[in-house]
């Protein structure tokens, strides 16, 4: 089983800003990772580059030993084992179900193992339909199924769940990881839907500005972002800046240990709004109050007029124009240098 | 249009009356070939035909269809995939200047061809005698190939363009080679759209004279005439249209029917619109000759051999005359075709049945040679001046002062009948843009009624309408056989003119009238071809 | 621009719906209004002559022989034709069929051939053409044809050149030799042509004359008056072709050349009778007999004509044909129904 690896790769198109600028990724067989940034930041574009339909201005991508893409060389789609799940899902609209899963296959019974990955998508009973004869939630699995079934090494999926119903999506997904993992291949997921992000992926990766700034476990990288850019892609965050003085740096809620960081160096410290709970107090002023089931998620105004972002019990009172204090969790805090 | 929750399109239902009106006026002609060929007795004739030429007509009829079919079908689908999906010098302008030998007609390219390539023409004297003589079924489906590939051309180009690229990516993910992609994918997923263009080029190749008596082609079309001129039989050849009417009607069916349950465009979801595929150095120069070559044949040689012709000739003032005679019938006979198309689009927004009838039995004049509707023409106008003349004759005492036949009103029926799918196609399509969402959010806003067809829909469909009036002024500006029979006494077209000294073998003086012809369409032609591709460029699914 | 449109629509509408030849009820000039299956440029001096003369108007309505008949059948009482002139025998003989004829006395018309008119009145010839054969000067003999027989030889095969059997001049020449020996015979003489064909039919008289000149074919079939444009011809490429080959009047010693007429007569329904009746006198007047003759290169129908051509000059005088007329229009369908049985396409 090999590795998928991406280094330095760039790309400009022409007269646009730089799509790719230096990223670098690995992808591991077995291991599902997903690929997070705002639109715009590049993913979509390495992605089509890991499948062959665009090429490198500069960098490699290598499968184990084989170079797939270098200056000078490129290995085209149909040469790579690349398993591909549009956004859109690009099934052949005149063929049917069965038709498109084994479109990839070759041999005299490629019409049978078809009907074996449909069965397994359970979807046997739709092979003949047509794609607008089928729900979205089915097409998506007739893509999957089609992509997987020539056994590709890799697989590459393009914002495979945005397309459905959300209360479908949790479920979808499941079945999507299952599928991946199941065939064993090496798969990238891009989305940039952060709370999807952390759901399907054993290693995530935060893209911006066609650069990998940061790879790890979800928990990893959403407890430790390595900058308030990456900490915002993955949900709403307070940026605080300071300074370390003395290996701790002073926060409206107390001093936070930072040893790490050279001292005087200026820092961002980060806190989730899940680690700033409402306690008595009227240092902060609610500016909103808005109900997301669970939870209510505040919106605050401190006394120097700066904004913060807390969680409340569902139960809460807090409403817009009350005045409450706030307790800091640090467990829900990361330092990282500025900039 | 988007699958799921439809919402109705203004419904004009009062408008469907106007529909079938539309629909009879196109249609009665041939209704009336069919009553007359339906009437009468057994023809003996028919019986001789059948032993003697009849299979010969047949075959040749086929033979031409098909190669005409298929020289076009490659000319157009390749180029029209060349240029919607990829980049590469030259191509925007090629874009639309490869529509333009729509403007030539197929007889124009025949003479000229024939001229150059036979015994003792410059190509036969140039090659020593290896450069075939232009003639036959094969030359005839040569000519129709090479003058009609812009229907099929336009089609493709379009379902090309619009096509996701994400399906042809998706292919090329699964394994497939480029061409293997395209064979697979791209080419079935434009099937529909070339079909519709090669059903076209078909119908034009078999009801066309002048092109196939004048290289000797013996199709259906020319026994035909025969029966009618040889025989001296209306009848017969009434019923040898028949024959030529019922091949339309199955190549028509045989279009609709391969348009199954399989669709072309995206079931659900965004896509995206293809980047070109850049093609430079020696693969760009490549691709911009391959696109010059077909104008090169099917335009430009000819056009160079006729005016070379034109300039070692007499010059007859006759072809000024007869030009504004051209023109007069084709405006005409555009505005009323581009006001007929236009009701007749607004009739098919109801979808109802009658409404939808109709306008498949328009089309189907485009399928009958022009003196078949010529003679239905005359037939029922006379029916109708028999019917007139004693009852106007009991009121006034007098005879009816209009003769009806005599005038450029019989032609212009004609015309119309023949030509009117040709704007009812692009109406259609225009008015296709006026989406009901759009309606529903025009009316809420207070346009109704008269202010919404001027503030909504005309600024919308306008340059539809447009294209299909300048489609039709094309047709008819070419049109020689109904012009020939119908026209108003001292009254010549171009077409007839270039016509007759062609059959007299004066192909210098039938060469000014034919190069006029040409130039002339090609400046509409140029309008309604930027029209198209305009459209085009963006590549943009509807809703 | 929006109510160009309408506006334009409107006008040209109102306009499509008139009628703009002057018809004879409107009493300011006199006119004829002549329906002429002919195109020659001779025949517009004719009518420009006429005019000129008589100061009546000729309107002309030209079309296909079949497409007037079945034009003038249509209109019936109503049509406005004074005129019908064909430019062969079989259309002639079909519009008589139909009825489309009024009954004239031509008997006032002198120097013309008995079998150039009518019996019954219904028409008269102004102008006839021979079908002849032409040689090719180098690789044919002089005196090797004498007859249209001689071509059914199987020494011509491969050789012969020959237009389409939908003319209705080969139909002619057809229609006669059924008239004279039977269409048994007929059609062993067209299967015979048949078989000896260099090509398969294509273009028109003159192609076959170019067909002599480039080789592919030693004889052909031809009408004389394409032979004599060509020798006249202001292009050099068509007088070395005519210099190519020689023509023969076959059955100078049987039953003479056939001969193909252009005949005129006044409508049955002519609105203008009068007028007709003097533009056909016209025709076979001596200044349009010489027209015919001097730029079409026909062969006149009026005995004694003046006239300046010297390839005309060189072919006369010849035997024609005296069959009457109305047998080649009566064969005609029979004729066609040969070529189609002798697969002559």
């Amino acid at each position: 089983m090999t590795d998928l690896t991406v280094r330095r790769a760039c790309r400009t198109f022409a007269g646009e800003h730089a799509a790719l600028n230096g990223a670098d990724l690995d992808l591991r067989p077995g291991q599902v990772t997903a690929l997070l940034g705002p639109s715009g930041s590049g993913k979509s574009t390495l992605l089509r580059a890991i499948a062959g339909l665009e090429q490198l201005d500069s960098g490699d991508i290598r499968f184990g030993d084989t170079v797939w893409s270098e200056p000078g060389t490129h290995l085209p789609p149909e040469q790579r084992k690349v398993g591909l799940v549009f956004q859109d899902y690009a099934l052949f609209p005149h063929m049917n179900a069965l038709d498109n899963v084994a479109f990839g296959l070759t041999g005299s019974d490629r019409k049978a193992r078809a009907m074996v990955q449909l069965g397994a998508a359970e979807l046997g009973d739709k092979a003949r339909k047509f794609p607008h004869e089928l729900s979205g939630g089915e097409q998506q699995r007739v893509a999957l199924a089609r992509a997987l079934a020539p056994k590709p090494q890799v697989m590459l999926l393009d914002e495979p769940f945005s397309g459905l119903d959300r209360r479908l999506r949790s479920a979808v997904r499941a079945r999507t990881v299952a599928a991946l993992k199941r065939a064993g291949a090496a798969a990238l997921i891009v989305t940039h839907d952060s709370e999807e992000a952390l759901d399907v992926a054993d290693t995530l990766a935060l893209m911006l500005d066609g650069v990998i700034v940061q790879t790890g476990t979800p928990e990893d990288v959403w407890f430790k972002p390595v900058s308030a850019a990456a900490a915002r892609l993955l949900g709403d965050a307070n940026i605080l800046p300071g300074q370390v003085e003395a290996g701790r740096v002073e926060t409206p809620f107390g001093t936070l240990p930072c040893a790490a960081i050279e001292p005087g160096t200026p820092v961002d410290v980060i806190i989730r709004p899940a680690g700033l709970t409402a306690v008595d107090g009227d240092t902060f002023e609610v500016v909103e109050s808005r109900y997301a089931g669970a939870e209510r998620q505040l919106s605050l105004k401190a006394a120097d007029g700066s904004l913060w972002y807390a969680n409340a019990p569902a139960a809460s009172a807090l409403r817009a124009g009350d005045r409450t204090g706030l307790q800091l969790d640090a467990a829900f805090t990361h330092i990282t240098p500025a900039g | 249009m988007s699958s799921g929750r439809s919402v109705k399109a203004t419904a004009r239902p009062a408008l469907t009356p106007f529909a079938v009106l539309a629909a009879l006026v196109c249609a009665a002609p041939i209704l009336a070939i069919a009553w007359i060929a339906l009437s009468g007795g057994a023809s003996d004739y028919l019986v001789h035909l059948a032993e003697t030429r009849l299979p010969v007509y047949l075959l040749t009829s086929a033979q031409v269809g098909l190669i005409a079919a298929a020289g076009a079908g490659a000319i157009g689908t390749g180029l029209g995939w060349l240029i919607a999906r990829c980049q590469f010098p030259g191509r925007n302008i090629l874009s639309w200047v490869l529509v333009l030998p729509l403007a030539m007609p197929a007889y124009v390219a025949a003479y000229a061809w024939l001229d150059l390539s036979q015994a003792g023409g410059p190509l036969d004297v140039a090659t020593a005698g290896l450069f075939p003589t232009i003639r036959g079924a094969w030359g005839a489906g040569l000519m129709f190939a090479l003058v009609l590939y812009p229907y099929v051309y336009l089609l493709a180009r379009d379902a090309f363009a619009a096509q996701s690229a994400d399906a042809v990516q998706a292919a090329r993910t699964l394994g497939a080679s480029p061409f293997e992609a395209f064979r697979r994918v791209a080419l079935p997923m434009a099937r529909p759209a070339i079909a519709a263009g090669l059903a076209l080029v078909i119908m034009e190749s078999l009801a066309d004279y002048g092109t196939v008596s004048h290289l000797g082609a013996p199709t259906l079309s020319i026994g035909l005439i025969r029966a009618w001129s040889g025989a001296g039989s209306l009848l017969d050849a009434a019923r040898l249209s028949l024959v030529l009417v019922l091949v339309a009607l199955f190549v028509f069916s045989l279009e609709r029917a391969q348009r199954q349950r399989a669709r072309t465009s995206a079931a659900s979801g965004r896509h995206r619109p293809a980047s070109r595929l850049q093609l430079t150095g020696r693969t760009g120069i490549g691709a911009l000759s391959l696109c010059l070559l077909p104008l090169l044949l099917g335009l430009i040689i000819p056009l160079a051999r006729l005016g070379w012709r034109a300039l070692h000739a007499a010059y007859t003032p006759d072809v000024l005359e007869a030009a504004a005679n051209s023109l007069f019938l084709a405006g005409t006979s555009a505005l009323i075709a581009a006001g007929l198309g236009l009701l007749t689009a607004y009739a098919l927004r109801t979808r109802g049945r009658i409404a939808t009838g109709a306008a498949r039995l328009a089309g189907l004049g485009y399928a009958v040679p022009g003196a078949v509707a010529a003679v239905g023409v005359l037939a029922i106008l006379s029916g109708i001046q028999g019917w007139l003349d004693p009852l106007w004759r009991g009121m006034t005492g007098e005879v009816f002062p209009i003769l009806l036949t005599g005038g450029a009103g019989a032609l212009i029926f004609a015309y119309l009948s023949r030509f009117a799918a040709a704007a009812i196609g692009p109406a259609e399509t225009a008015l296709g843009r006026v989406t009901p969402t759009l309606d529903g959010a025009a009316r809420t806003l207070g346009a109704t009624g008269w202010t919404l067809l001027r503030r909504v829909h005309w600024p919308l469909i306008a340059s539809g309408v447009a294209a299909a009036g300048l489609l039709v002024f094309v047709e008819v500006l070419k049109e020689l056989p109904a012009t020939m029979i119908l026209r108003p006494f001292n009254f010549d077209t171009l077409a007839v003119t270039a016509h007759n000294f062609a059959s007299d073998e004066r192909l210098g003086e039938a060469a000014l009238p034919s190069l006029a012809i040409t130039l002339i369409a090609l400046l509409p032609m140029a309008v309604v071809a930027r029209y198209l591709s305009r459209d085009a460029k963006s590549g943009e699914l509807d809703d | 621009m929006r109510f160009l449109i309408p506006a334009l629509a409107a006008a040209t509408a109102l306009t499509a719906c008139s009628q703009p030849a002057p018809s004879s009820e409107e009493a300011e000039a006199r006119s004829v209004n002549l329906y002429t299956a002919r195109h020659y440029s001779s025949d517009e001096a004719v009518y420009a002559d006429f005019t000129a003369a008589t100061g009546i108007e000729v309107n002309v309505l030209q079309a296909s022989g079949d497409q007037l008949i079945e034009r003038v059948r249509v209109d019936g009482e109503r049509s406005p034709a004074d005129i019908i002139l064909t430019v062969d025998a079989a259309r002639l003989h079909r519009a008589e069929e139909a009825g489309l004829f009024a009954v004239s006395d031509f008997s006032n018309i002198e120097g013309i051939a008995p079998n150039m008119v009518d019996p019954d009145g219904h028409w008269i010839a102004f102008a006839s053409r021979a079908r002849v054969i032409a040689y090719s000067n180098d690789r044919v003999e002089a005196g090797e044809i004498t007859s249209y027989a001689d071509l059914a030889d199987p020494r011509w095969e491969g050789r012969i050149c020959v237009r389409s059997s939908g003319n209705v001049y080969n139909q002619s020449l057809l229609a006669g030799m059924i008239a004279h020996e039977g269409e048994e015979a007929a059609e062993a003489w067209a299967a015979a042509i048949a078989a000896n064909l260099a090509r398969a039919p294509q273009g028109g008289d003159r192609d076959q004359l170019r067909g002599i000149a480039a080789g592919e074919c030693d004889v052909a079939i031809t009408n004389h008056y394409y032979y004599a444009m060509m020798a006249r011809s202001s292009d050099e490429a068509d007088r070395a072709v005519a210099a190519a080959s020689t023509l023969v009047f076959p059955n100078q010693d049987t039953t003479g050349t056939h001969v193909n007429i252009s005949g005129a007569g006044i409508a049955a329904n002519a609105p203008n009778a009068e007028e007709a009746r003097i533009f056909i006198e016209y025709l076979l007047s001596a200044d349009s007999q010489r027209k015919f003759v001097e730029m079409t290169n026909e062969f006149p129908v009026i005995a004694d004509s003046q006239w300046d051509n010297d390839v005309i000059a060189g072919m006369l005088p010849f035997t024609a044909d005296d069959i009457a007329i109305d047998a080649l229009g009566e064969n005609n369908a029979a004729a066609q129904r040969v070529f189609d049985r002798v697969d002559w396409p």
